[in-house]
């Protein structure tokens, strides 16, 4: 037994030391750590490529990842801290940045007709407005897409709606890459914030950093945020499925198509399909308008035309009537009435024409010239102005009855005194207008001497309107001229030099008017031998006016209404004042001063009744010499 | 056959006919008037280097980023450069010196060729003998060239393509 133990430990020594090592090792728990440590990071290297041990390793380290959360997700905070910040910053970016495009478009469309189309079509479907201001108004196409790694630059894949000239794709992938440096270095820009887009005339490129690679996509048109969401997730897709790849400077053919292929899903577009479905509708709908305007503006200019046509009727018509109106043309112009027309300047005016038919002057253009009409009735008109008498004094009448205008048989008929100035005057006229004058006075000097009887030492002669008697005058005689005078037709003033003297003359003046009654009739007027003393009194005192060194008579004149006892006591009180304020009236338009013509109290007057007059009386202004 | 696609950085100080070279290389043409590179001029040449086609994508720095913050971003994703500098001024040569080692320590997989740019200068040239020899015993590949004349123009960019494919 013995030797067999020793035979066994000659042949078997070595061995079993080695056995005894490897015995040793295994129990040694730390120095199998220390050796485990030193192969596994290779034995890892190695089995990288295997899903096994991806696999293994998947569930057994997320629970333990979520065990260490749940036992202390302070330090998991602390280690997520600095990767969140910027990650939550740059989501809470991009979000803020939509919605301001959604306002920005929002606001863009917010009060036109589409506007409240599209809030039809929102209420109807339910999809927010914001919405569907976007699903109309953006119309975009993604005709360009290239995938570059992003920190080399290299063109990974490039794929394109149309084959486009692009000259040299690699160039520009590297280009884009180092603009991209170029701006970071520039401005001291970290990988967080990278260029995200470059406008280039009307295209964009949006530029969507990945992890291993860059997607730069080349776009025509408005294009909303949600695309680039779309291709962030397609770049998103292929980091997961070409992740290895797309670190890889040397692709082959066959992986880079599968990129392409990807990438293709890239090549988004939006198209405004309302507006070639609605194309045609969108035509008929404008020549509705269009004929609509014109049938409006048509209807107008027959309405205008028809209007001014109504007018013109009316205005014509109208001046047919007018005496002193002659029409020689009318005509309708483009927004007014054209009318050619004589008229007598004492017709009815433009305006007062326009104003009786309720026309505006707006519409009405008149050519005037003006023209002398034989209209009996501005005839007579033009006869009062000229002569200073009043139309109801003057007569015209026409023997042929069915002829309304002057003829030479036409007979004008004055009905009061009048001037000898103004009969010649008239006489004048009549020989302008060939009529005839009924009862013209003859005012030949002769004429009248023969028929006053002026004795053979007086001499008569016209000074204008005055008629001077000279030599020596029987004083009856002399006041009986101014009436025998009116008997025939004539007011004149009559001078008799025969008073030498200022003096004399107003001394007869006082003497003749110093207390007179002018009388009036039932109807309140004055009596022609009223009216007649009215004359003469005024024609007097013009005279003394006349030589007076201080231009005014020497008397204030003193009026007294008085009354008969028709009416009442009250009554009869209004009836004088109104009759001493007419014959003011007429005194103060014949030249009398304010001043120099005073109406006396009524009251102090009440008891001389039972007479229809006006006295005048006369109160010296010479002081010291008051005779009244 | 595929065509391989090569990110090539042209670097190198102030005026020492970066671009210069690049458009002999690519266009063949030399301009007499100077322009400064802002930032970066991109430009690509397709050789052909023993039958394998390369596409080159040349990024002409301009020479204010010939530091080494500034390359870091640009140098990413890039397998070759073209070190120059100007034969006729001795500073340029240490600018090369300078951005050989930061380009060993980024990554030292990028192939680098150096060239000492305007040799048509000889009575300027500046460069000593023993600096070239010294960079070529360290296993740089140093040419002298002439952006005005072309010579060592295309040579040092396919000498960098070739190594760059790993064909030497």
């Amino acid at each position: 037994m013995a030797d067999l133990d020793q035979l066994r430990k000659l042949l078997l020594e070595k061995e079993r030391s080695r056995l005894e090592a490897i015995e040793d090792q295994l129990g040694d728990r730390e120095r199998r750590t220390a050796e485990l440590s030193e192969i596994l990071p290779d034995s890892i290297d190695r089995l990288k490529q295997d899903q096994r041990l991806q696999n293994s390793l998947d569930q057994p380290l997320t629970r333990g990842i979520q065990t260490i959360i749940s036992r202390n997700p302070k330090a998991f905070a602390g280690m997520f801290y600095p990767v969140l910040g910027p990650a939550i910053r740059r989501a809470v970016a991009e979000a803020l940045k939509g919605l301001l495009e959604n306002i920005n478009r929002t606001m863009e469309y917010g009060f036109s007709i589409r506007s409240w189309r599209w809030r039809i079509e929102s209420w109807r479907t339910g999809v927010p407005f914001n919405q569907i201001v976007l699903k109309h108004t953006l119309a975009y196409s993604v005709d360009e897409v290239f995938l570059i790694q992003r920190h080399s630059g290299h063109l990974i894949a490039r794929v394109a709606r149309e084959p486009t000239a692009v000259l040299d794709k690699d160039a520009m992938a590297a280009l884009l890459t180092a603009i991209q440096h170029f701006i970071q270095e520039s401005f001291d820009y970290d990988d967080d914030h990278p260029v995200r887009s470059i406008e280039v005339s009307e295209q964009t490129l949006w530029i969507i950093p990945g992890v291993e690679a860059v997607l730069v996509a080349v776009i025509q048109g408005t294009v909303g945020r949600e695309a680039r969401q779309l291709l962030q997730e397609q770049l998103e897709l292929l980091h997961l499925q070409h992740e290895q790849a797309l670190q890889d400077i040397d692709l082959s053919r066959s992986r880079q198509q599968e990129i392409e292929h990807t990438l293709r899903n890239c090549l988004l577009r939006k198209e405004l399909a309302e507006a070639s479905k609605n194309s045609l509708k969108t035509m008929l709908i404008r020549l509705a308008v269009l004929v609509v305007i014109l049938l409006g503006v048509v209807g107008w200019l027959a309405w205008r035309w028809w209007s001014l046509d109504s007018i013109r009727d009316q205005l014509t018509a109208g001046l047919d009537q007018q005496p002193g109106w002659i029409v020689l043309d009318d005509s309708l112009g483009r927004n007014q009435v054209q009318i050619r027309a004589l008229r007598d300047p004492y017709a009815i005016s433009t305006a007062e024409l326009l104003a009786q038919h309720n026309i505006d002057s707006r519409y009405v253009n008149f050519e005037v010239q003006a023209y002398q009409s034989l209209d009996p009735a501005l005839t007579l008109q033009r006869l009062s102005d000229a002569i200073g008498v009043e139309q109801q004094y003057l007569q015209l009448q026409a023997p042929d009855s069915l002829d309304p205008g002057l003829t030479e048989s036409t007979l004008l008929t004055v009905s009061r005194p009048v001037k000898r100035s103004a009969w010649l005057d008239l006489i004048s006229l009549s020989r302008t207008f060939g009529i005839q004058i009924d009862n013209a006075p003859n005012l030949d000097i002769g004429y009248l001497m023969r028929i006053l009887a002026v004795p053979d030492e007086v001499q008569l002669y016209w000074r204008g309107d005055v008629l001077v008697v000279e030599g020596k005058v029987d004083p009856d005689w002399r006041d009986r001229l101014p009436g025998r005078l009116v008997e025939f037709g004539i007011d004149a003033i009559v001078d008799d030099l025969s008073a030498s003297t200022y003096e004399h003359r107003v001394s007869l003046f006082r003497q003749r008017w110093g207390d007179y009654l002018l009388g009036f009739s039932s109807d309140d007027s004055l009596t022609w031998e009223g009216e007649t003393s009215l004359r003469s009194f005024i024609n007097e005192a013009s005279l003394i006016r006349l030589e007076s060194p201080s231009g005014r008579i020497p008397y204030k004149v003193i009026l007294s209404g008085l009354t008969d006892g028709e009416f009442d006591a009250q009554v009869n009180i209004s009836l004088r004042m109104a009759r001493a304020q007419f014959i003011r009236q007429q005194l103060l338009e014949s030249g009398f001063a304010q001043d120099g013509v005073e109406i006396e109290p009524v009251i102090t007057h009440l008891e001389e009744n039972n007479i229809r007059a006006v006295r005048i009386t006369l109160e010296s202004t010479d002081s010291g010499s008051d005779e009244s | 056959m595929t065509e391989l696609i090569r990110k090539v950085c042209l670097l190198g100080s102030f005026a020492v006919g970066k671009t210069s070279l690049c458009q002999r290389f690519v266009n063949n043409v030399f301009e007499h008037d100077y322009k400064s590179t802002v930032g970066v001029n991109i430009v690509t040449k397709q050789l052909s280097v023993n039958a394998q086609k390369i596409k080159l994508v040349i990024w002409d720095m301009a020479g204010e980023l010939a530091n080494p913050d500034g390359l870091k971003s640009y140098l990413m994703g890039c397998q070759g450069c073209v070190l120059v500098a100007d034969g006729t001024r001795a500073e340029t040569l240490s600018t090369v010196d300078e951005l050989h080692s930061h380009l060993q320590l980024q990554n030292p997989d990028i192939k680098t060729v150096c060239l000492i740019n305007k040799a048509d200068l000889e009575s300027h040239w500046e460069t000593p003998p023993e600096w070239l020899m010294k960079r070529r015993e360290l296993g740089w590949i140093v040419q002298r060239s002439s952006a005005l004349t072309g010579s060592g123009v295309e040579a040092g960019f396919a000498e960098l393509a070739v190594k760059m494919l790993g064909h030497k």
